[in-house]
């Protein structure tokens, strides 16, 4: 009962008018930031901290965090409508979300995106609230070799994310792992791959592959069609979920948060795992599960849920202590420091009063978004009703000056082209190009979490079952490989037959 | 004629010292930027945000920090010395810019920038670091792990933030000069260093007293020693090397440093707002509260400090190559 | 040339290149991987793949699109022109300043690709052109190249 009295306070300090003001401000400024392509939450963040200063640390923290959720809202926006992902955990909602968008529901998938997104976090918030201190010391047993077993099994499982077979996919998961090398190597600082080039030192960013791949190769293979699209009049009933569609999502928003929730707590890029988690598990389950890809609502309603999940619990170890566990995490952390909190283990005894707060201020934002978000909807698809003759050339510039934005490189607009014109041609050879990109943003974590391992246990493999925790994920890992192959090799099913003859 | 002359000349030293002047006074007339090379929410950057947050009531213009991390701060040291030498990008100079260049150095590369590529401002902190184990182990003091240490010679292991980083150098030198042999494990930046001795996945860490404290307080970790001459005033009962009887110190400077070519009256206005920093109320809380320490170098004094160091670390290094760290 | 041989020969030359500038990299040793181990066999992997994906191409694999025949221009003129103006805005986007590249470009863009008369296209150009860089310079302060003109 402790906790709700402190909740409760917590609630009574967030709902003053100054900090649901900032709030809102926070969650207004995330989602255009999440909006804009490029510019991602960590800048908007990081712009916004030394207006900050003059604040008192409760209303700060308030502000910056409704930043960071609110461009989590709205970088699925332009996943879905725009094939763009705003940040890399939406590039999973752009498979099946764009192609809703172009059999004309994207309304709804973004009704339902906006939706799960808010259960996600609220009952990540729950989540958090409860059992914050027993699950940042289970988060800590998640050394580098855990992390490598997890990784494992996540990258097999990327190998069922395409529409293609496994084996097709694969290479493309092996390109993305190489692309994920270049740059200065961090545990030696070997350069890899950079040809004296300054600006490949720090590697290649997720934002000029991504807005390439996605966002360019999907207006080169759209020009190639025709410039005039049937301009579709959007009716309000388009704008909403269907009943079938409402229906076909809970399955996805409940399990999505259980997914997202776990991997969150994961250091490391959980966001990204746990969308393209959630993602694999409703295909898996799917009665259908070659649709995906087509426009499939659970393909949007699983992830998006999970990456609000994953951004609660990522806050956990975080919180527990004291330790930031991303570059996102660690802003945060900043902009307590500066205020005077310090997070760490007694972070939420010493301090009650912002922790609670923060917390309450959480439900809050994420309240604020859904109401912003829903009529924003509206707004979004109107926009799409401009002719695609003139939108795509801005959706272009955009997407040139959004990458610019972020490190004022040149090379970097080099690789966003050549990437679009990557995409495109993968996309004519039909290769998916989804997990070559997942492949660039976690084959660095696997890498490291691999040599670390090694270099901790002075070359013996055993560390990777030494854990009850490796030991079961590796055998995991071996049987999932074992069952794709399998699936991928046996003789096919009649309906999957019938689909090849399509 | 000589009236002439001397007059003219006159003239022309009275519009330099004018113009000089003013431009000092006229700067800064837009936002600085602090370019700070290590990740973001590190003990470097905390102490850079403190900075910042004072330094821009002082100069009256924004002062931003933006990281630029990468390479244990190779990255963010090759941006700032090929910054516009005009004063408004400016880079936390620390440790790690010369201990990076003379690795470089060391491995036979040629480093992307020196030391003499930037004028040092100051400093305006330096500090120990703390040796922590985690909170549930068996030693009782500093003594109790180096007997284990030597029972058991090259078999335990410690984390770090990055190669001849902050928590690696200190650990390397502590194990030198009590004639251990560890295993180094590096990680990618001080965050997973400590999760990883937290989570038992090493045995110890040699980290900023701003990192561990909160840990320490929170009985999640313990810390055995100060790797340096005096004890912290934020661990009063922490031991030191030196008191025990291993020769072993080792200090993280955090400063300011400015590209080579910058105006003079710009530096000189610059060194002027970091002494005033340095001796401002709120910034020696921030700094201090966590566990760090204030320390005040001017220019000239850091440039001799890194003289110095920087010999003393090629050396380490000629070692550690020797002994096959890469 | 069917669509997976396609793909393959990408493959293929990515792990080629791969291999060749991994192996000049440090392997180090078992207890201290060195920054070359990874690189070289993700390179191994794709030549592999690359390899067996040309021979499972060869039979029964759905004809490409991709075929270079006669016609080739006409077919792909527009993806062409988009790339090319693209590259262009890359090239002047330094030397010319946000401003002016993005107004030539929209324009390249409106007139050439997307058809509209030239005072139309032109107009748009310079209404949008002008209205991003408002946006990107102005309210998010973006820091954009400035090129010849002091804007």
């Amino acid at each position: 009962m402790d906790m709700l009295n402190n909740l409760l306070e917590g609630f009574r300090i967030a709902l003053s008018l100054k900090n649901i003001y900032l709030c809102f401000i926070g969650c207004l400024w995330g989602t255009m930031v999440g909006v804009l392509p490029g510019i991602g939450p960590l800048a908007g963040i990081a712009l916004l901290i030394p207006a900050t200063f003059g604040m008192d640390a409760t209303g700060a923290i308030i502000m910056l965090s409704g930043i960071y959720y609110g461009a989590m809202y709205g970088g699925s926006t332009t996943s879905i409508l725009m094939n763009i992902p705003g940040e890399s955990a939406s590039v999973v909602t752009c498979i099946d979300g764009y192609q809703m968008t172009r059999k004309g529901r994207g309304g709804a998938a973004l009704f339902i995106a906006a939706w799960g997104s808010w259960i996600g976090g609220t009952l990540g918030i729950i989540g958090l609230m409860f059992l914050a201190p027993f699950l940042a010391n289970f988060a800590v047993k998640f050394g580098p070799p855990e992390m490598f077993a997890v990784l494992l099994i996540a990258f097999i499982l990327l190998g069922s994310l395409g529409k293609g077979s496994f084996f097709k996919t694969v290479p493309m998961i092996f390109l993305g792992l190489l692309v994920g090398t270049i740059g200065m190597d961090p545990l030696t600082g070997a350069m890899r791959f950079t040809h004296g080039i300054k600006d490949l030192y720090d590697g290649i960013g997720f934002i000029p592959v991504a807005m390439g791949a996605f966002g360019i190769g999907e207006i080169l293979t759209s020009t190639e069609e025709s410039l005039v699209r049937a301009v579709h009049k959007v009716k309000l009933r388009e704008l909403l979920p269907s009943r079938e569609e409402l229906r076909a999502s809970w399955g996805p928003i409940i399990r999505g948060t259980g997914i997202g929730f776990f991997i969150g707590l994961l250091p490391g890029s959980a966001h990204v795992l746990s969308s393209f988690a959630s993602y694999t598990v409703e295909k898996r389950l799917a009665k259908r599960p070659e649709e995906f890809g087509t426009g499939r609502i659970e393909g949007v309603a699983g992830p998006e849920t999970a990456n609000n999940a994953a951004s609660q619990s990522a806050m956990i170890p975080f919180l527990g202590l004291g330790i930031p566990t991303g570059p996102a995490t660690a802003v945060m952390m900043i902009a307590l420091l500066i205020h005077g909190v310090r997070p760490g283990p007694l972070f939420i005894s010493e301090q009650p009063q912002v922790f609670w707060s923060l917390v309450a201020s959480m439900y809050i934002g994420n309240v604020i978004l859904i109401i912003l978000n829903l009529p924003l909807v509206g707004i979004f698809i109107n926009l799409l009703r401009v002719p695609f003759r003139i939108l795509f050339p801005l959706i272009l510039l955009i997407c040139l000056i959004g990458t610019y934005a972020v490190n004022s490189s040149t090379v970097e607009l080099v690789i966003l082209l050549t990437c679009g014109v990557m995409g495109y041609l993968f996309r004519k050879l039909e290769f998916d190009v989804a997990p070559f990109i997942l492949a660039i943003i976690i084959g660095p974590t696997l890498e490291n979490a691999f040599r670390w391992s090694l270099m901790r246990s002075a070359g013996s493999f055993a560390i990777f079952v030494h854990s009850p925790i490796t030991a079961v994920l590796i055998t995991l890992s071996g049987l999932l490989l074992i069952w794709n192959v399998y699936r991928t090799l046996r003789p096919k099913r009649d309906w999957e037959r019938a689909l090849e003859e399509e | 004629m000589h009236k002439r002359i001397m007059s003219i000349g006159f003239l022309i030293v009275l519009t330099l010292i004018v113009t000089g002047g003013s431009f000092a006074a006229d700067y800064p007339t837009k936002p600085i930027t602090l370019i700070n090379p290590m990740p973001p929410g590190g003990a470097l950057d905390i102490q850079a945000r403190a900075f910042a947050s004072v330094a821009d009531k002082i100069l009256g213009q924004p002062v931003i920090v933006v990281n630029k991390a990468g390479a244990t701060g190779m990255l963010g040291g090759t941006a700032g010395s090929q910054a516009a030498p005009d004063g408004y990008t400016l880079t936390v100079g620390s440790v790690n810019i010369p201990n990076a260049l003379e690795w470089e150095i060391v491995n036979g590369r040629k480093p992307p920038f020196t030391r003499s590529d930037f004028i040092p401002i100051g400093t305006f902190t330096m500090s120990p670091t703390l040796l922590v184990v985690p909170a549930d182990t068996a030693y009782k003091n500093l003594a109790d792990f180096i007997a284990d240490a030597k029972a058991r010679p090259g078999q335990m292991a410690f984390s770090s933030g990055g190669l001849y980083g902050m928590s690696h150098l200190p650990a390397e030198i502590f194990a030198r000069a009590a004639g251990l042999k560890f295993r180094h494990v590096p990680s990618g930046g001080g965050g997973p260093a400590l999760t990883a001795v937290v989570g038992k996945h090493v045995d110890f860490n040699v980290n900023y007293p701003a990192n561990t404290l909160p840990l320490v307080r929170g009985n999640k970790l313990k810390a055995l020693a100060v790797i340096g001459a005096k004890r912290l005033k934020a661990a009063p009962n922490v031991p030191t090397t030196k008191e025990l009887g291993i020769d072993a110190e080792y200090y993280g400077w955090v400063g300011l440093m400015a590209p080579l070519k910058t105006p003079k009256p710009v530096v000189d206005k610059l060194k002027d707002t970091l002494k005033k920093v340095v001796e401002n109320k709120a910034f020696i809380d921030m700094v201090e509260t966590p566990g760090d320490e204030v320390h005040y170098l001017n220019g000239d004094e850091l440039a001799k400090y890194m003289e110095v160091e920087s010999v003393k670390i090629a050396k380490l290094y000629a070692e550690m190559v020797k002994e096959g760290a890469k | 040339m069917t669509k997976e041989r396609g793909g393959s020969i990408i493959f293929l030359a990515a792990g080629l290149y791969g291999l060749v500038f991994s192996l000049g990299l440090p392997m180090g040793r078992w207890n201290e991987p060195g920054p070359g181990v990874f690189p070289l066999a993700i390179s191994i992997l794709l030549c592999l793949s690359g390899i067996l994906w040309f021979i499972r191409g060869g039979k029964g694999g759905e004809t490409s699109v991709i075929a270079v025949r006669q016609g080739f221009l006409q077919q792909y003129t527009t993806v062409i022109r988009i790339v090319g103006l693209t590259a262009l805005f890359i090239g002047l986007l330094e030397p010319l300043g946000y401003l002016v590249t993005s107004i030539l470009y929209l324009f390249a863009l409106f007139f050439w690709v997307s058809r509209y008369r030239v005072w139309s296209a032109a107009a748009m150009a310079v209404a949008c052109g002008a209205g991003s860089w408002l946006f990107f310079e102005k309210l998010l302060t973006t820091p954009l190249p400035k090129g010849l003109w002091p804007l």
